[in-house]
């Protein structure tokens, strides 16, 4: 009947001619590099828990309502495993296997084991136990439900991954081409690899001082970042806004800070502002300089910190501009400054909160207005470009891990202190550098005299050293988080602690937490593993109980 | 064959030969009297002087008196028996016999491949509905008008207005993954029945289906073949059901005939949003800002948490002006306009010879409710068939179909849902205030709400943001039958379903969601072949036994190729087109597909009371690995009439017939799902291309055929003189190795795997009832009952899983699961976490309640059992038929409601309001923080502190009701789970027909119709929306968002020249 032998090869048919079967590994890496601060579902956890519980940033819905108050919302904090595992660590994993043992790839595959690594950090620093060896293969080798790995293997692993990559850089080899970082430098690639292995070591400080001092060591050995332009940043990004989820061209994290509307509200944690301008301001009204109660401050020396108005400003909330521009608003700092006028948002709090909000009127030029959200500092419209760089590791932090390692390590205040100081002066030139803050509002002599004044003391170094590396990471939220939790440094208290200026209260947890909840959806798409890992967290997907390398758990050291 | 008639429409012809007569002689009182075929006397029967509304009735005896004219002809119809024309001729004294209606026991059906089969030889259960049923109160989606019309058949719209798709569900959902939607078939020729897109969890557009595009006037008549046995012919694609629709062709009869049909109606909100408060304004925390300041209160126009609506308070819009805050009656109502929907059919019959000809044009136009939103359709066929040498009989189509659509509604989660938007404005701002305030003088957006992406303004969304769709489509077909021998036919037939579709859908610049603009095209070019081969022989020996053999093969393939375009980044605004957009990408999604196939059938009959069928057919599919690419099903059916058998009274029971059958059909998959894949991201960043895999599902080299084992049992029955018909099947059905996308831990880098697992089963009833409780002279009553229920149990997933979700939610973890041990689509959510006597577990720290962490059935998707009743009278010249469609016992998770409650709308949201404002304006006069206070009033979370000792204490902390509800709202699932049950009216027919006295030669028939679609909700349990609103066809028990459904009431006019 009808020609059956003569219709065209059905095999054939069934092969998709619009896409590749090897695709070069090097998009790859350009790709998850991208996605590292171009993913905005991977960044939304970034603001709406990691940067609220490190204090940095609250007040806005998202900051206060999930990291502020600690609710657990399975679908905002999924966002962070499922981009990284479906993503950025499948693809990392991918390239990684295709190209390895590849000898015109041995440069690509050197970085993404680095990379890797790096990307895993931030899966096992947020959620304790993961599956780390058996991740990302559901292809490669059939692994549907990958078993859950100890952080201590992992770790173990890192360093050992960390140790084979730097040696299998080579620059007679041919040169990576999807480099966004470095543009294929192996030089800088070891040297971030290095900073990578003294930053993962550092994290193992309490649990394992002797592993941490060792991996230390050899990360130090091996070179380490030498320079502001060693820093591990992706600074290829454009200034546009896409709500697009594949679009990663772009800061998905400052888009993220930056809004959708005219006018962000991306405020400053009155935490992390007090810690700028010196500790213990909560707001200073010009004709109400204490309240009764004395807890508000007149700062008559600051601000301490040169970064202060340069990390926060204030902005006007009435006037806005029509072209949905965040850069148009306003800028009524020196306004304010000159009233003192300074209401951070309490940890916790919505901006809106009646009670938090206190405002005067004032004129800067545009009449006679009330300024009420205008007296909360915001993070400046620096971070809220869209083209600002996504900041991996930096020399700064490099140097203000140097600085621990000296001081914890070898108990050397003089290193500790010359490292503090390198780390201070790259983190101001890191700003002046990769974020273009003119020079001029940060000028030597003043970064120079706060060394004076706020300098690296031998009593209280370890802390200054631990707060610095937090003030560091503004726009990092996952090492902040970090050190906060392995440093317990800074200090910081939930928002529901009674001690608190004004506690409010906080539903899923009385206590800052630990780390995130694992992804329901492990709960049926794993659901042995998943068992496993709960049975080692003590049965329950509890958000206050430490990982592994956390000693410090709810005690503040 | 035998002495029935297979040609159902030939008294149509004696009816069309005497038409034209028309007298006015004397009247002759003409007697006579009525029998049936074997002497015994009818009563009751209906005696009709044609063209006249003169008529009569036999009485007990047969006997009947009608004073008529001498050239009458009277028309004698009595139920069960054939109607007869009979020429009055001047005869005084008249014998009329009856002979039994053959029409109503050997109703012919179109069966697969097109043949044409006495139903009573059928083995498996089919279901017909004439195109006569279609015409009246038309939908724009012809495959709504089915809707409680067939029992077994589920016709469920969506929320997605006029131009959308309808989901179309027979015997159950067989498939985990993918397609459950019947195929259709035109006139032998598989319909690309795409639906182009659909929104999901997280928004988009419903592109409408294949079938929408059908025109009803062109439809002669539908076939439903719902259970595999009676599909197994058609393979693969079969295994959902097939629905049939043959399409009207040229009347031999007329050597020409013009028809019209037109049917308008006025289109008007139907569900409304109901359950609202009117007490408190917008605010939050009870507070307005209230100032002359219209920013300072922009924030809260979507929540309804502010003070008590107040005449002396006064707030600032977002336009400046100052108004008093005070509660606007219906002010979202408003928004919604009158829609009118035409629908017009102009179809002329020529024939000459052998050779006939028919024409129809359609064309519709919809203008919807919700503003600047229209569509129309355009369609033009010419169906021609003739005879070459007396032996070859040639039938050949050509269909083309021109649409347009403005304006989709946008669904789901989509930043542009009209119902979203507007569903939780406040009450102290009348929508109207939007309109005229949606752009500035340079066509830039005004900010109205903090320029919040999530509620646009509906004026932007309906007159700035765009969307259109273009469908061109053509049809075609083409048969030939040669007549070899005497019973020896040889078919060739061959069509195309030719589908181009353009969707454009523009944002411009200053949008919220877009601040530098956005276009999206999608554009469709789809195509389907299908060529076949049909050997068919028939013999009867000595009128005992019969055959019907078929040998026969097809080539079926599909070439499909969409174009996505995208624009970001528009510089010229005023080129609303995507030249105006400085970044274009441009990626290609093919789709290819073939599937090969071989089939024989056999039917032998004996006597005419035992047939037996058996069908085999083998497939090879283009989409399947070569070593599993070939796959047979087998099909065996067989019917026995009772009534024949054991020679039953024929008063008593004039029909009795049991059917059984078993079929197991195989089927494919999409294409390109055995190897992996790497793409090229759209964006290079900075000039450096990335890219990566293009997979989310692990692709599997092994995949084999999905089989679906079917068994069917069923009985027909005609009671008192054929005035009762009951139809009854049970089937059983159960598909395994599905090809289904197994969920993997999203761990392994991908979401699932490719795999063949699964075994779901369908079971269930199906009863059809057909009465005509009353029959006198000039009225009748037309009773037709119909009712299913399909009882599914997912039975295996797989070793390792035991849950699938077929689709989620976007809010609350709610998913609608396949889950081990449970029936097929049940609703997944958190609930309150109780204690073990039911109460609810309140949080002593925040007075709120807690809810259950794991995911757990809260509801289930799928109904119970679905029916229909329709009701018909008719009297003299005026008829009246009424649609009733109940579905009962699924439920819906309306996210709609939870966000009336957490904007402060619903009405249960009042409580503890002025007792918790109360409360903290005495605790910020205490100067005592939140956490040291305790409050004194507010709402009151119904439920217990645990003690820890195993004892509880009631609640007695006060929380604010915002809190509250934004508590529930975020966390318990289970609040928003409403039963879904509905009875709603479908359609109302009220038909006038003018006499035929009125008519002269030039019309011939001429009808008049009140008719309305949708007309009423009588029963619904779903607060706000129509209870049919789900956002896409696959997935049901989901909703968000929804926009008002429609109800048209207009008339129908109908006139044959």
């Amino acid at each position: 009947m009808v020609t059956l032998g003569s219709c065209s090869n059905l095999n054939e048919m069934n092969i998709d001619p619009s896409r590749s079967s090897s695709l070069d590994p090097n998009y790859q890496l350009t790709q998850i590099q991208a996605r590292t601060w171009g993913d905005w579902i991977l960044t939304d956890p970034y603001i709406n828990f990691l940067s609220s519980m490190s204090q940095i940033m609250t007040g806005d819905w998202a900051a206060s309502n999930y990291g502020g108050q600690f609710r657990v919302n399975a679908f905002e904090m999924d966002k962070l495993w499922n981009q990284l595992y479906g993503g950025l660590i499948k693809e990392a994993v991918d390239g990684e296997y295709r190209s390895r043992n590849v000898e015109t790839q041995t440069n690509v595959n050197a970085a993404l084991r680095v990379y890797k690594v790096y990307l895993f950090s931030i899966i096992t620093d947020i959620f304790g136990d993961v599956p780390y060896f058996e991740a990302g293969k559901g292809y490669i080798d059939g692994v549907k439900y990958p078993k859950y790995d100890s952080q201590k293997e992992i770790y173990a692993d890192f360093f050992k991954e960390l140790a084979e990559a730097t040696a299998q850089f080579d620059a007679t080899k041919p040169q990576m081409t999807g480099d966004l970082i470095y543009n294929g430098d192996v030089t800088q690639w070891k040297h971030f690899a290095n900073s990578l292995r003294l930053r993962l070591a550092m994290h193992l400080i309490k649990i394992d001082p002797q592993e941490a001092a060792k991996q230390a060591q050899a990360a130090i050995d091996g070179g380490l970042m030498a320079s502001v332009s060693d820093d591990a940043v992706i600074d290829h990004y454009k200034d546009i806004s896409s709500r697009d989820a594949a679009d990663y061209t772009r800061n998905a994290y400052a888009q993220d800070l930056s809004g959708w509307a005219p006018q962000p509200s991306a405020f400053i944690c009155a935490s992390f502002f007090n810690k700028l301008y010196t500790d213990n301001i909560r707001g200073v009204l010009p004709s109400d300089a204490k309240d009764a109660s004395g807890n508000f401050i007149d700062p008559d020396n600051g601000p301490a910190d040169p970064r202060t108005f340069v990390y926060t400003r204030f902005y006007d909330t009435n006037l806005r501009s029509s072209d949905n521009n965040y850069a148009a608003r306003p800028d009524i700092t020196d306004m304010i400054i000159a009233h003192r006028a300074y209401f951070p948002i309490l940890p916790g709090h919505f901006a809106w909160d009646p009670w938090t909000n206190k405002g005067f009127s004032g004129d800067y030029g545009h009449g006679n207005f009330y300024i009420g959200l205008g007296t909360v500092p915001q993070i400046s419209n620096y971070f809220m470009n869209k083209a600002a760089p996504g900041v991996i590791l930096t020399y700064a932090e490099s140097e203000f891990l140097l600085a621990e390692f000296y001081k914890r390590i070898k108990n050397s205040d003089t290193d500790a202190k010359s490292h503090y100081d390198a780390g201070y002066r790259a983190a101001i030139k890191h700003l002046i550098q990769k974020f273009k803050v003119p020079a001029s509002d940060l000028p030597d002599n003043k970064v120079e005299q706060y060394l004076i004044d706020y300098g690296y003391k031998p009593a209280t170094g370890l802390q200054q050293i631990c707060e610095q590396q937090w003030l560091l990471h503004i726009v990092n939220p996952v090492e902040a988080f970090n050190v906060f939790r392995r440093t317990g440094f800074p200090k910081l208290k939930s928002p529901s602690d009674p001690t608190q200026l004004s506690p409010v209260i906080t539903v899923d947890a009385q206590i800052i937490p630990r780390r995130l909840c694992y992804p329901i959806l492990e709960s049926t798409d794993n659901p042995v593993e998943y068992k496993k890992a709960l049975d080692n967290l003590g049965g329950t997907n509890d958000w206050t109980k430490p990982v592994w390398w956390d000693l410090n758990g709810n005690n503040a050291n | 064959m035998r002495r029935t008639q297979i040609f159902k429409p030939i008294w149509l012809l004696f009816l069309l030969c005497f038409i034209p007569l028309h007298t006015f002689s004397q009247a002759l009182s003409v007697k006579g009297v009525v029998t049936s075929v074997t002497g015994e006397v009818l009563p009751g029967v209906n005696i009709i002087e044609v063209g006249t509304s003169n008529g009569t009735i036999t009485d007990i005896n047969g006997n009947f008196v009608i004073n008529a004219s001498p050239k009458a002809v009277l028309k004698i119809t009595y139920i069960g028996y054939q109607t007869q024309m009979v020429n009055v001729s001047n005869a005084k004294n008249l014998r009329i016999q009856l002979k039994d209606d053959t029409k109503v026991l050997n109703d012919v059906v179109v069966t697969a491949l097109g043949i044409k089969r006495e139903k009573k030889a059928l083995g498996y259960a089919v279901d017909n509905v004439g195109g006569e049923s279609l015409v009246k109160a038309k939908s724009t989606n012809v495959i709504n008008s089915l809707a409680g019309s067939v029992a077994g058949l589920i016709v469920n719209q969506t929320a997605s207005g006029p131009s959308g798709s309808t989901s179309v569900l027979l015997r159950g959902n067989t498939s985990l993954a993918g397609n459950n939607q019947p195929l259709y078939v035109i006139d032998g020729q598989p319909m690309d029945n795409t639906n182009f897109n659909s929104a999901g969890q997280f928004g988009g557009y419903d592109l409408g289906d294949g079938i929408s595009s059908i025109s009803a006037d062109d439809i002669e008549n539908i076939s439903i073949l719902k259970g595999p046995a009676a599909a197994a012919l058609y393979g693969s694609r079969a295994s959902n059901g097939v629905i049939m629709i043959t399409t009207k062709r040229a009347d031999q009869k007329e050597s020409f005939g013009v028809e019209f049909n037109s049917t308008t109606t006025i289109d008007k909100q139907l569900s409304k949003f109901g359950d609202m408060q009117n007490i408190y304004g917008q605010g939050t925390g009870g507070q307005i800002n209230g100032g002359a300041d219209a920013t300072k209160d922009k924030g809260t126009v979507n929540t309804s948490w502010g003070p008590r609506y107040d005449s002396k308070l006064y707030i600032t819009s977002f336009d400046g002006v100052r108004r008093p805050y005070t509660l606007i009656n219906n002010n979202i109502a408003d928004f919604f306009q009158t829609g009118i929907t035409s629908n017009n059919t102009l179809a002329i019959n020529t024939s000459k010879g052998t050779t006939g000809i028919r024409f129809s044009y359609n064309d519709m136009r919809n203008r919807d409710i919700t503003p600047n939103s229209n569509m129309s359709r355009n369609s033009f066929t010419i169906r021609t068939n003739t005879k070459l040498l007396k032996k070859i009989d040639i039938d050949t189509k050509v269909n083309y179909i021109h649409e347009n659509v403005l304006n989709r509604p946008a669904l789901s989660d989509s930043r542009g849902t009209l119902g979203k938007n507007l569903m939780s404005l406040a009450g102290n701002i009348d929508q109207q205030w939007l309109k005229n305030n949606n752009v500035d003088a340079q066509g830039n957006y005004v900010d109205w709400n903090n320029n919040d992406v999530w509620h646009l303004n509906p004026y932007w969304v309906a007159y700035e943001k765009k969307n259109t769709s273009k469908k061109d489509r053509l049809i075609a077909s083409a048969s030939a039958n040669y007549t070899v021998t005497d019973g020896l036919n040889f078919k060739v037939s061959g069509g195309t379903d030719i589908n181009y579709f353009r969707f454009d859908d523009f944002t411009p610049a200053t949008d919220p969601e877009w601040p530098t603009g956005h276009w999206k095209t999608d554009d469709y070019q789809n195509k389907t072949y299908n060529v076949e081969a049909l050997l068919n022989y028939n013999k009867t020996w000595n009128s005992i036994y019969s055959l019907n053999a078929n040998l026969g093969g097809s080539i079926f393939s599909v070439n499909n190729l969409t174009t996505s375009i995208e624009g970001t980044d528009m510089k010229a605004r005023d080129v609303k087109d995507i030249n105006g957009f400085n970044t274009k990408t441009v990626v290609d999604y093919p789709y290819k597909k073939e599937i090969q196939s071989l089939y024989a059938t056999a039917n032998f009959g004996y006597r005419s009371l035992a047939y037996l069928d058996a069908s085999l057919r083998v497939d090879r599919s283009s989409t399947l690995p070569k070593n599993n690419n070939t796959y047979f099903y087998p099909s065996v059916s067989g019917s026995l009439i009772l009534s024949e058998l054991f020679k039953m009274d024929k008063n008593i029971f004039p029909f009795v017939k049991l059917r059984a059958s078993y079929a197991q059909v195989g089927s494919d998959t999409d294409p390109y799902k055995l190897d992996m894949y790497y793409m090229l991201a759209n964006k290079a960043i900075d000039g450096f291309p990335m890219g990566g895999t293009s997979q989310s599902i692990v692709p599997n080299k092994n995949l084999k055929p999905t089989r679906t084992n079917s068994w069917e049992m069923g009985g027909e029955f005609k009671f008192i003189e054929n005035r009762l018909g009951l139809d009854v099947t049970y089937y059983t059905q159960s598909s395994i190795d599905q090809i289904m996308n197994i969920n993997t831990s999203l761990t392994s880098g991908y979401n699932g795997v490719v795999i063949n697992a699964g075994n779901i089963q369908n079971k269930g009833f199906e009863i059809s009832l057909n009465a005509v409780p009353v029959q006198l002279k000039d009225f009748r009553w037309d009773v037709r009952v119909n009712f299913a229920r399909n009882i599914s149990k997912v039975n295996k997933l797989t070793d390792d899983v035991t849950n699938y979700d077929l689709t989620q939610a976007r809010w609350l973890s709610v998913a609608v699961s396949a889950t081990t041990g449970q029936s097929y689509g049940i609703i997944r959510g958190y609930d309150f976490k109780r204690n073990d006597n039911g109460d609810i577990l309140i949080d002593k720290n925040t007075g709120l309640p807690q809810h259950t962490s794991a995911l757990a059935k809260i509801g289930n998707s799928q109904w119970d059992w679905s029916g229909g009743l329709t009701s018909s009278f008719k009297y003299k010249n005026v008829s009246l038929s009424v649609l009733f469609d109940i579905k009962w016992g699924a439920d819906l998770f309306s996210m709609t409601a939870g966000s009336t409650y957490v904007s402060g709308k619903n009405i249960a949201t009042v409580e503890g309001r002025d007792a918790w404002y109360a409360s903290e304006e005495q605790r910020i006069r205490a100067g005592v923080s939140q956490s040291a206070w305790t409050p004194t009033g507010g709402y009151l979370a119904k439920g217990v502190i645990d003690n820890g000792d195993g004892t509880f204490s009631p609640n007695a902390r006060y929380v604010d009701p915002q809190a509250y509800w934004n508590e529930v709202g975020a966390n318990v699932s289970s609040a928003f789970i409403y039963d879904n049950s509905y009875i709603k009216i479908r359609e109302i027919n009220l038909t006038y027909s003018l006499p035929q006295t009125w008519l002269h030669g030039f019309i011939k028939e001429a009808a008049f119709s009140l008719v309305a679609r949708n007309p009423f909700i009588l029963y619904s349990k779903v607060p706000n929306i129509d209870p049919e609103s789900g956002y896409n066809t696959s997935g049901s028990g989901l909703e968000y968002g929804s926009l008002p459904s429609r109800r048209n009431i207009g008339l129908n006019v109908s006139v044959k020249f």
